[in-house]
C-alpha cells in the first residue's frame, strides 16, 4: 500500500516528489477505512492525500469520494487541481443545474473519481435520490473539506455543516471518513472530534507559515486607508488579495484602486457566479494585479503564487486571520501579510456578532407560526410575522439543520422532533465571539512576534519565533507613511460616494390586490439619488451626528445636497420640492427641503400630509409590512402642484414610503416624482 | 455516535430500498423470503448480518453458497453504505426512525406470530412503548354506512376507557374513525399504514398527537412509497398481530382487503377475532360470523354499561408460540 500511494505521488507531482510528515498516516486512515480529522497548514497539501486515497480506492473497484466543500470558488479549484492529477472530479451545484443530468450519466456509468458538494446539499432529497443514489458502487469515501465549519464555537461556522453531523452519525462503519482544516484551534478541534464520533482519529501539524512576513499597520479613518493603499499597493510585488468586512467597502475600495490606475477586481458573494469566475481565473492567470474581496473569497482558493494579503479591516478572530493570510505565499519563499486597521472595525464585527445568529424571540416565533399549519411558505410567514425576508432565510436555515422544519418544496413543515433552544450554549457562543475579538484587539498591539502570537493563540505546540514579521525585525517592512494629499483625494472620493435610489417596481400582496400587483407607470418614481451610506465614512458619519445628536441637518448637507442635485441629469427638470412630513420631528426634514429648495431657487411646498401616527417605517422589517405602514399613515392636501417635483426624506432603507408618497403626488397632479434622500440605510452593512 | 448497530446497517442496506434509485436502479432489495434463506446461512454459520459488511466476494460465495448473481447482487447492496446514511438521516431529520429485526426494540409479538414474514424494516414516528399496551386493531372497508360508524366510534371510547390502545391501518373509513377516535378520546393509537408515511406525518393533528406521545405511525415500506395493494395487504398481517383482540366493523364478502384479512387470521389464528354483528351487516360479516371460530360482537354489548370489554374479550382462545427468528 505505501508502495502504491508512494508511485501515484510521483506520477501526480513529478519523480522528486516525497511525501510530508503525516501524510501517508492520512492515505492509511482511510484506506483502513477509518474516520480521521486532519488539522495541517495550508500549503502542506491535504488534498494530495484524498487526491491519492481517491485513487487507490477506485483502483480497488469502489465508487467515487463525496467531497463536501463550502464554497464554489472552492470547488472550482479543487476541480483544476484533480483534474491536473488525472482525477474526474465534478460538482453539483446551485450554479450549474444544466449539467446535473450530464454528471448523472457520468455516475451511473462509473465515470466520476469525486464528486464536490456544497453541504447543503446533503439535505437536498431529490438530489440524494436521484442523483446520489445513482452511484453504482456507492460512495468510495466522504471528505469534509474546511471541516472548522462544523463548529459553533469557529469563526466560520456554517450552519449546513450541521447536516454533515447528522449524515455520519447514521452513515455505515463501511465508508472511509476524511475531515481536514488549516485553522483550528483546541477547542475548535475537540467540538468537531466529538463531534465526528468517538472513533475518530486527529492527525495534527505544527501551524507555522514559514513564507510569510506580518506587519500590522493603525491608521485611523477609511480615508487614511485608501491613502495607504493608493501609495503602496504598487510597491507590493505580484498579485494579492485586500480583505474587507463587508461588500459595501470591498466595492468603495475596489473603485477607489481603480480610480487610481490599478488592475483590480471586487469580489463577494452579491456577484453573479459567472462574474466571479471570471476574476478567479484572471486572478490565476495574474490578469489582475488586486481582488479586493470579502471572506467569500476564501478557503482553499489555492493560487500558489499570491505575493500579499493585506486587510483593509481586521477580522473577528485570530483562526479567521490566520486562515485568511494563509492564502498568501503557498510556493513562495516570502509573502506579505499586513494588517490595516482603524476605528470602525470593532463597529461592525460587534454588528456581526450581535447578528451571529438568529434570536430566541424569533426563532420561537417562527416555530410557533409553522406549528400551527400542515405546510406553509415564507411568503405567508412574512405577511404574519415582523420579520425580514433575509433574516427568515437565516432562521428557517437554522430550524432546518436543527431537524425543527423540513423543506418539502417552496413549503416548509414542522417536523416531529422537539423544539429545545439552547439558551446557555448561544451565550456562551457569543461570549466567546467577544473574547476571540478581544484577542484580535490584542494582536495589533503586541511587539512580540506576531506568528508566535497566532500560533500560541491556536493552540499550536510549535510555536516560535518567526524572524521575519516587524516585531521580530524591529523595523518596518512596508512604509507607513502617507502623503496629505492623497488623504484629501481619498476624501473626497469618499464624499462623493452617492447612491442611486432605484424605484419599486411591484406592490406586494393585499396592497393594491389579493397578490402581488405591478406598480404602473403612472403611479411610479424616477430613478432617485441618495447622498451617502448612512453611518460611512464621507457624509453617513455627519447624517448619523445630525439625526439623532443635533437634530438639526446642517448647512454642509445642504450643500452637498445642492450640488449633487445639480448634476442630475432629469428628463423633465422639477419644478417644485416637496418632502416627508413626520410627526415625531416635525421640523427636521421640513426644514432641511425648504434649505435645499432655497438654494435651488424652487419653491417647496408641504403637499403631503401625515395622517396618523404609524409605527416606525424602519421597525417593520419586509414589504408587506412596510408598505401597508407607509399606505396608512399618508395623505396628499391641496398644496400638490403640476410638474415635477423632488421628494424628499433623510433615509431611505426600503423604499416604501417614498414608493406610496409618490404614488399620492402623481395620482394628485404632479408629473414626475424624483426621490431624494440623504442617507441610505439599505442593504445593512452587506455582511457575508 | 452512530444510532444504528451494524447488523441493522447490513439489514437496511439488504432489505430496504432506501438506498436505491426508484428510476434508474436495476438492483433490487432482498424479497423477505430471500432474505429468510440468508438469515437461515447466516445462523447455520453462527454469523450475524454484520459479518456481511467485511465480507469478501470469495466468502460470500463459498461460505454463503451463492452463485455469481447473488453474489454481485448482495456485494452492490452492501456497497451502497454512503447513500444509506443519507437516506437514513433524511429521515431521522423527518423524525422518522427506523428499526429491524436484528434491534431489541423490535416488537417481538410480530416475530413471534409473524415468523420469517415479519417485517425485517420497519419505519416508525412516535412512541414505541405503545406496542406494549394492550391493544385492539379495528378494521373494515372504507366505505362505510353511519350504522357502521357509530358503531366504531362507540366500540373505540369503550376500548379507550378500559385503557387499550387501537391500531389501524390508516385508511379512509373505520380505520381513520377509529384512530381519531381515540386521540380525541385522549388515548392512545397505533397506525400501520400501507403508503404515504412522510406525508402523514406532517398532517398538523397527526404531528401533534405524535409530540404528545399519544400514537405511534409504523410502515413496512418506505415512508415516502405510494399505495400498493399487495403492500396493503401485507399490512393486514400487522395490525393483526400487533393486537390483543381483532374487530371487524365491516366487511364485503369474497373481496377487499378486510375479508382477506380476515381469513388469514383466521387461517393462522393470530388473534382472537370478532365481528359486527347487528341487523343489516354486509354481506362479509355475515358469512365471517358463520365460522365456528369468530365471536359476534354488536351495539348491544358495547352499550349496555354493565359489560367489561376486557373481560368479555378474555373469553377467547390462548394463542400458541414456536420457534421466532433471531434478525
Amino acid at each position: 500500500m505505501d508502495n502504491e500511494a508512494k508511485k501515484l505521488l510521483k506520477t501526480m507531482l513529478g519523480v522528486d516528489a516525497e511525501f510530508k510528515d503525516g501524510q501517508l498516516e492520512a492515505i492509511k486512515s482511510a484506506l483502513s477505512k477509518n474516520r480521521a480529522l486532519i488539522v495541517q497548514k495550508t500549503g502542506w497539501g491535504k488534498s494530495i492525500v484524498y487526491f491519492i486515497a481517491t485513487k487507490i480506492i477506485r483502483k480497488q473497484g469502489q465508487g467515487p469520494t463525496i467531497l463536501i466543500s463550502p464554497l464554489i470558488s472552492l470547488m472550482r479549484n479543487q476541480i483544476e487541481n484533480a483534474e491536473k492529477l488525472g482525477l474526474k472530479a465534478f460538482t453539483i451545484n446551485s450554479a450549474n443545474q444544466e449539467e446535473w443530468e450530464d454528471i448523472k450519466q457520468k455516475l451511473l456509468s462509473d465515470d466520476c473519481d469525486i464528486l464536490l458538494l456544497a453541504p447543503e446539499k446533503l439535505g437536498n432529497t431529490a438530489i440524494i435520490k436521484d442523483i446520489i443514489n445513482s452511484i453504482p458502487k456507492g460512495i468510495g469515501m466522504f471528505v469534509v473539506d474546511e471541516a472548522h465549519c462544523i463548529s459553533d464555537w469557529g469563526h466560520d461556522f456554517r450552519p449546513d455543516y450541521r447536516r454533515i453531523i447528522d449524515f455520519l452519525n447514521n452513515l455505515p462503519p463501511n465508508v472511509p471518513v476524511m475531515a481536514t482544516t488549516a485553522t483550528a484551534n483546541e477547542r475548535v478541534i475537540e467540538d468537531i472530534a466529538n463531534q465526528l464520533g468517538e472513533n475518530i482519529t486527529i492527525l495534527k501539524g505544527p501551524l507555522t507559515r514559514e513564507s510569510l512576513s506580518i506587519q500590522v499597520i493603525k491608521l485611523n479613518d477609511q480615508a487614511e486607508r485608501l491613502a495607504w493603499l493608493a501609495a503602496n499597493i504598487s510597491k507590493f510585488p505580484g498579485s494579492g488579495i485586500i480583505y474587507c468586512l463587508t461588500v459595501q467597502d470591498c466595492e468603495k475600495v475596489a473603485k477607489w484602486l481603480q480610480l487610481n490606475n490599478n488592475s483590480v477586481n471586487a469580489y463577494h458573494s452579491k456577484l453573479d457566479s459567472e462574474i466571479k469566475k471570471d476574476i478567479e481565473i484572471k486572478f490565476m492567470n495574474n490578469e489582475i494585479k488586486v481582488i479586493v474581496a470579502t471572506v467569500a473569497l476564501g478557503m482553499g482558493y489555492d493560487k500558489a503564487d499570491i505575493n500579499f494579503v493585506i486587510h483593509y479591516q481586521r477580522p473577528g478572530s485570530i483562526v479567521s486571520y490566520y486562515q485568511q493570510i494563509g492564502r498568501a505565499g503557498r510556493k513562495l519563499d516570502n509573502a506579505y501579510a499586513i494588517l490595516l486597521n482603524g476605528i470602525e472595525d470593532d463597529e461592525i464585527q460587534e454588528y456581526f456578532i450581535k447578528t451571529a445568529f438568529p434570536t430566541q424571540k424569533e426563532m420561537n416565533e417562527v416555530v410557533s407560526y409553522v406549528e400551527q399549519k400542515t405546510s406553509v411558505r415564507k411568503r405567508e410567514i412574512l405577511k404574519s410575522l415582523n420579520i425580514k425576508p433575509s433574516r427568515l432565510d437565516n432562521i428557517v436555515k437554522f430550524l432546518e439543520v436543527e431537524n425543527i422544519i423540513t423543506k418539502n418544496g417552496p413549503s416548509y413543515s414542522r417536523t416531529l422532533h422537539q423544539w429545545r433552544p439552547d439558551l446557555e450554549k448561544s451565550k456562551k457562543i457569543t461570549e466567546q465571539r467577544v473574547a476571540e475579538l478581544k484577542e484580535m484587539q490584542e494582536y495589533t498591539d503586541v511587539d512580540t512576534c506576531y506568528m508566535k502570537f497566532i500560533s500560541e493563540k491556536l493552540d499550536d505546540p510549535y510555536a516560535k519565533d518567526c524572524n521575519k514579521c516587524k516585531n521580530c525585525l524591529n523595523k518596518n517592512i512596508v512604509s507607513i507613511d502617507i502623503k496629505e494629499s492623497e488623504i484629501i483625494a481619498a476624501t473626497k472620493f469618499l464624499k462623493e460616494e452617492f447612491l442611486e435610489i432605484n424605484p419599486r417596481k411591484q406592490w406586494p400582496e393585499g396592497i393594491k390586490a389579493e397578490g402581488k400587483k405591478g406598480i404602473r407607470p403612472e403611479e411610479c418614481n424616477e430613478i432617485g439619488k441618495a447622498l451617502c451610506s448612512y453611518g460611512d465614512a464621507g457624509w453617513g458619519k455627519i447624517v448619523k451626528i445630525d439625526k439623532y445628536e443635533t437634530e438639526y441637518f446642517s448647512d454642509a448637507l445642504v450643500d452637498a445636497s445642492v450640488e449633487l442635485i445639480k448634476t442630475w441629469t432629469f428628463s423633465e427638470k422639477p419644478s417644485w420640492i416637496t418632502y416627508v412630513p413626520s410627526l415625531n420631528r416635525p421640523t427636521l426634514v421640513k426644514s432641511f427641503a425648504y434649505r435645499v429648495a432655497n438654494k435651488l431657487n424652487l419653491p417647496c411646498y408641504d403637499a403631503i400630509d401625515k395622517v396618523q401616527k404609524t409605527e416606525q417605517q424602519k421597525t417593520m422589517e419586509n414589504s408587506i409590512m412596510q408598505c401597508a405602514n407607509a399606505v396608512k399613515g399618508f395623505s396628499i392636501n391641496s398644496n400638490c402642484q403640476n410638474g415635477s417635483v423632488i421628494l424628499i426624506d433623510d433615509m431611505v432603507d426600503s423604499k416604501w414610503t417614498l414608493t406610496v408618497c409618490g404614488s399620492l403626488l402623481k395620482e394628485n397632479g404632479a408629473n414626475l416624482v424624483y426621490p431624494y434622500a440623504i442617507a441610505s440605510t439599505a442593504g445593512g452593512r452587506g455582511e457575508e | 455516535m452512530n444510532k444504528y448497530n451494524d447488523d441493522s446497517y447490513a439489514m437496511l442496506l439488504l432489505c430496504s430500498n432506501l438506498s436505491l434509485n426508484k428510476k434508474d436502479d436495476t438492483l433490487k432489495p432482498l424479497t423477505i423470503v430471500q432474505w429468510g434463506k440468508m438469515a437461515e446461512k447466516l445462523l447455520d454459520l453462527s454469523l450475524t448480518p454484520k459479518n456481511l459488511l467485511d465480507m469478501s466476494s470469495v466468502q460470500l460465495k463459498k461460505d454463503l453458497s451463492l452463485n455469481e448473481d447473488e453474489t454481485l447482487r448482495i456485494q452492490s447492496l452492501l456497497a451502497r453504505s454512503g447513500q444509506l446514511g443519507l437516506a437514513i438521516t433524511d429521515l431521522s431529520n423527518q423524525g422518522i426512525n427506523i428499526i429491524t429485526r436484528s434491534d431489541t426494540d423490535y416488537p417481538v409479538i410480530l416475530k413471534k406470530k409473524l415468523k420469517k414474514y415479519s417485517p425485517a424494516v420497519i419505519y416508525y414516528a412516535g412512541n414505541l412503548n405503545l406496542i406494549k399496551q394492550k391493544s385492539i386493531s379495528v378494521v373494515g372497508s372504507r366505505n362505510i354506512d353511519d350504522k357502521a360508524l357509530d358503531f366504531t366510534v362507540k366500540l373505540v371510547k369503550k376500548c379507550c376507557n378500559e385503557g387499550f390502545c387501537v391500531v389501524s391501518g390508516g385508511a379512509r373509513g373505520v380505520d381513520t374513525v377509529a384512530e381519531n377516535t381515540a386521540i380525541n378520546e385522549n388515548c392512545n393509537a397505533i397506525t400501520f399504514v400501507a403508503d404515504s408515511m412522510s406525508k402523514k406525518i406532517k398532517n398538523i393533528d397527526v404531528r401533534q398527537s405524535i409530540m404528545n406521545n399519544k400514537r405511534l405511525i409504523m410502515s413496512a415500506v418506505h415512508p415516502d412509497a405510494g399505495f400498493k395493494s399487495f403492500n396493503a395487504m401485507d399490512r393486514n398481517k400487522y395490525i393483526y398481530t400487533l393486537s390483543n383482540y381483532a374487530i371487524v366493523v365491516s366487511s364485503d364478502f369474497n373481496k377487499g382487503g378486510t375479508w382477506a384479512g380476515a381469513k388469514e387470521n383466521l387461517k393462522n389464528n393470530w388473534v382472537p377475532l370478532f365481528v359486527r354483528s347487528d341487523i343489516n351487516v354486509p354481506e362479509g360479516n355475515k358469512k365471517l360470523l358463520a365460522e365456528p371460530e369468530i365471536k359476534p360482537i354488536s351495539t348491544d354489548i358495547i352499550i349496555n354499561e354493565l359489560i367489561k370489554i376486557s373481560e368479555w374479550f378474555e373469553s377467547s382462545n390462548k394463542e400458541t408460540v414456536g420457534q421466532i427468528p433471531l434478525f
